[in-house]
């Protein structure tokens, strides 16, 4: 399943059309199928709502966009979403969380149950599914909203800084388990980073936007050779200059939108 | 310290006081003295028909308050229309004393239950409504598009999302409206007398029966601490997800 | 500037559309005659008679005498709820000692008990505030304790850490920062009292608005029963409205002070 997006834009208005934000603003992108791509770029720069508009929870101002070659109207079992705040269902438990994707696909509860143990035990969780959501770390929480998404075997995935809330080793290992699945399932996958590092080492191709509105600044496709081994990358000179590229793509904008807001006093 | 000193304090003043004559006997009767009414009161079977017709009142009126409020909170939570319309009146109308309604309610249906049955769900529904309402608008909208990715009908996330994430502001508008429940009840049944606790409780007041009169109220004291105790032993349970409050105001 | 009146005026009209709608759909149902006057007497010939009252009969009396009582039970549990609601947030003693009280007590309807009150205290002012207070006395302290309770811890130490002697660290962190509680509960506690003191007013009269309304009754009066149902509910409002106010001055700090 292909994701491709033709001038979307999205204004936001707020408080009776008098306060709006231009979020994002004419993005032209496309992800072909079994793709990985990761998008970066400043704080505020409309990343997860260009995701929010793929995963078809708010539509775009203007512009379409189109997953398998239909156009996105409503969210669907083919894109799943991980969420930046995570959004588990705090009345159910870590297990019942997971098997909600499976038992609305229509699985019985025996095999969702299954299903979801072996995303738990991936995800290192086993421990704790009987735990409801408030117990957990945000560590944890994220990691639990990573195997709910995954159980149920999406198309598509959409990841909002899905890693964002783990310590770097735990990090490493679910980067790598996230490249296992994606491998051995060829789904696509838009991931939003603020880690230049992550990018580079998940990614077939990096977007970097511009500070608000989003625009697209740059795609830099990272050719380098799968599997991409850490040890490997600390010394290779494409890596280093892969980095150290998009780095300053990325710096420019962040620079760009703090002055952004210093002048207009509000916050991204 | 013991943790029912307190308590048993209270319980031993009420016996000593009066039987020390430092309060009058026959107007403050000792604790044992009221006890020993109340269950002669019920063993004479003089106090059953008042308790029923109470509970009756107040179990109609508390059914249909529930199932009216907790919609209509969530209807104006969802829908802009309702909710510009009922937003304004709730507003104006929350500080007035529903109780205050009562003779009005009198003139239009009579004394009978049904005026008393009406004022109670007035005063019942508010608090739910508001309880619902608050609840269903504080819901995360990603818990909602969570569940509409994995494939949730929309319609069917107002009873899997929205109505469980709204569970703890509902249940504390219900434990609010079971004691708004009760003044209204004893309010109505005190002014319009026929039948019921407050009718026992004022009109054996107006004839000086004051043992009568005591007894009533460790009914209604023992009938309140048993809703209240009966609620949390039936609710406590289905929110151990409840994340534990750190601030304390809403 | 007229302009910009016009525009607040109407912008404050569709606001509260449904408010006005329903005054305007009591007048006219009154007026042409749908229900008889006497079960709903006009909107306008209701605020015509309060008028009147005022003018040429003791209304004024029976408000103030409403007001009056309703504000000294009030002000008595906010001397009374508010220190030992904090009381027993930070001495553990008291709290063992009072908790298990109010856990009994609190459950019980205050109306249920009101006739020990007037048997103890009589029919007059006394009895009246007693129950007021009693009544308005729970939410109060319950919301005082549980704000003082909650005060993060983090900030008694900073206080303690910038040289804030004992004594002060009540009136400059744990006050200030239970403050958001207190008022919540007392605007309960307000809502309370008016009901409370309408109530007792109605049961054991004499004067106030209560008796105003059980009077009418009695007399099959009913624009008089309007009168005082109108009245208390624009009191309660204006109450409710000024509290509201008040309280966002007081909590300008507070991340939620624009909500209410
Ligand atoms: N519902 C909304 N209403 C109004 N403005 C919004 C809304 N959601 C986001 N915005 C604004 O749109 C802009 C983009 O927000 P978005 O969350 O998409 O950024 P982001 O790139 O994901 O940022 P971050 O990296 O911090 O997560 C921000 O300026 C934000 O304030
Ligand atoms: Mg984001």
């Amino acid at each position: 399943m292909g994701i491709k997006a033709e001038g979307v834009s999205k204004l936001y208005e707020t408080a009776g059309k008098r306060r709006q934000v231009l979020a994002v603003d004419g993005i032209d992108l496309e992800v072909d199928e079994g793709e990985f791509v990761a998008l970066v770029g400043p704080s505020g720069c409309g990343k997860s709502t260009f995701l929010y508009m793929v995963g078809g929870f708010i539509s775009p101002s203007s512009g379409r966009i189109l997953v398998d070659g239909r156009a996105v109207t409503a969210p669907g079992t083919d894109r799943g979403i991980v969420f930046q705040e995570f959004a588990l269902f705090p009345w159910k438990t870590v297990l019942d969380n997971v098997m909600y994707g499976l038992q609305e696909k229509g699985l019985r509860r025996k095999e969702a149950e299954a299903t979801a143990r072996r995303y738990l035990e991936m995800t290192n969780l086993q421990a704790f599914e009987r735990v409801y959501p408030k117990e957990l770390s945000g560590g944890m929480k994220q990691r639990v909203a990573i195997a709910r998404t995954l159980a149920y075997d999406p198309k598509v995935l959409l990841m909002d800084e899905p890693f964002g809330a783990l310590d770097a080793q735990t990090r490493v290992i679910m980067q790598d388990e996230l490249l296992r699945v994606w491998q051995g399932t060829q789904k696509t996958v838009l991931f939003v980073t603020h880690s230049v590092e992550e990018a580079i080492h998940l990614a077939d191709r990096v977007v970097i936007f511009t500070a608000r509105p989003g625009r697209i600044k740059e795609i830099v496709p990272v050719d380098l050779p799968r599997p991409r081994s850490r040890e490997v990358e600390l010394f290779d000179r494409r890596y280093a200059e892969l980095t150290s590229r998009i780095w300053r793509a990325v710096e420019e904008e962040v620079k760009k939108s703090m002055e952004l807001r210093a002048a207009t006093g509000v916050a991204p | 310290m013991p943790r029912f000193l307190s308590i048993a304090l209270v319980f031993a003043l009420w016996e000593a006081l009066p039987r020390a004559g430092i309060l009058p006997a026959e107007t403050f009767p000792p604790f044992s003295t009221v006890v020993a009414t109340t269950s002669q009161l019920f063993l004479t079977g003089e106090m059953w028909p008042h308790l029923f017709s109470s509970m009756y009142r107040w179990a109609v009126a508390f059914v249909i308050s529930l199932a009216f409020g907790i919609p209509a909170g969530i209807a104006m939570a969802r829908l802009s229309a309702v909710r510009n319309f009922l937003d304004p009146i709730l507003t104006a109308t929350y500080p007035v004393p529903k109780a205050a309604l009562i003779p009005i309610i009198m003139l239009w249906l009579g004394a009978g239950d049904l005026s008393k049955i009406l004022v109670i769900i007035l005063g019942t529904s508010i608090p739910l409504v508001i309880s619902a309402f608050h609840g269903a608008q504080g819901v995360e909208k990603k818990l909602v598009w969570s569940a509409l990715a994995m494939g949730t009908d929309r319609r069917l996330a107002l009873f899997k999302v929205i109505l469980p994430a709204a569970l703890p502001d509902i249940l504390s508008g219900v434990r609010m409206a079971l004691s708004v429940s009760l003044i209204a009840l004893l309010g109505s049944e005190m002014i319009a007398r026929q039948s019921g606790l407050g009718y026992l409780l004022f009109s054996s007041l107006d004839v000086k029966a004051y043992d009568l009169s005591y007894a009533t109220m460790l009914v209604i004291a023992i009938m309140g601490f048993a809703f209240d105790w009966g609620f949390v032993a039936l609710m406590g349970r289905s929110l151990v997800w409840m994340e534990r409050e750190e601030g304390s105001d809403g | 500037m007229a302009k910009k009146l016009l525009a607040r005026l109407g912008a404050l009209f569709w606001r509260y559309y449904s408010v006005f709608l329903v005054l305007i759909v009591w007048e006219l149902v009154s007026r042409f005659g749908v229900v008889r006057p006497f079960l709903l007497p006009a909107f306008s010939t209701v605020v015509g008679r309060t008028w009147e009252l005022f003018l040429h009969e003791d209304l004024l009396f029976h408000t103030s005498t409403t007001l009056f009582r309703m504000f000294a039970g009030l002000s008595a549990a906010v001397v009374v709820g508010v220190p030992l609601g904090i009381w027993m947030a930070r001495f553990r003693p008291a709290r063992d000692f009072f908790e298990p009280l109010i856990g009994l007590t609190f459950p019980i309807p205050k109306v249920g008990i009101y006739p020990a009150i007037i048997i103890l205290l009589g029919m007059a002012h006394a009895s009246k505030i007693s129950w007021v207070f009693i009544d308005s006395f729970f939410p109060i302290v319950m919301a005082t304790y549980h704000g003082a309770q909650h005060v993060d811890t983090r900030l008694i130490w900073s206080a303690r850490g910038m040289g804030t002697s004992e004594g002060k660290i009540l009136r400059k962190v744990i006050l200030p920062a239970t403050l958001p509680s207190i008022l919540t509960g007392l605007r309960l506690g307000i809502i309370v009292a008016l009901i409370v003191v309408f109530l007792s007013e109605m049961i054991a009269g004499g004067d106030g608005l209560g008796w105003i309304m059980m009077h009418a009754a009695r007399l099959f009066h009913s624009v008089d029963m309007f009168v005082a149902i109108v009245l208390i509910s624009v009191l309660g409002f204006i109450i409710d409205r000024l509290f509201l106010i008040a309280r966002r001055q007081l909590l300008r700090w507070h991340a939620e002070a624009d909500l209410g």
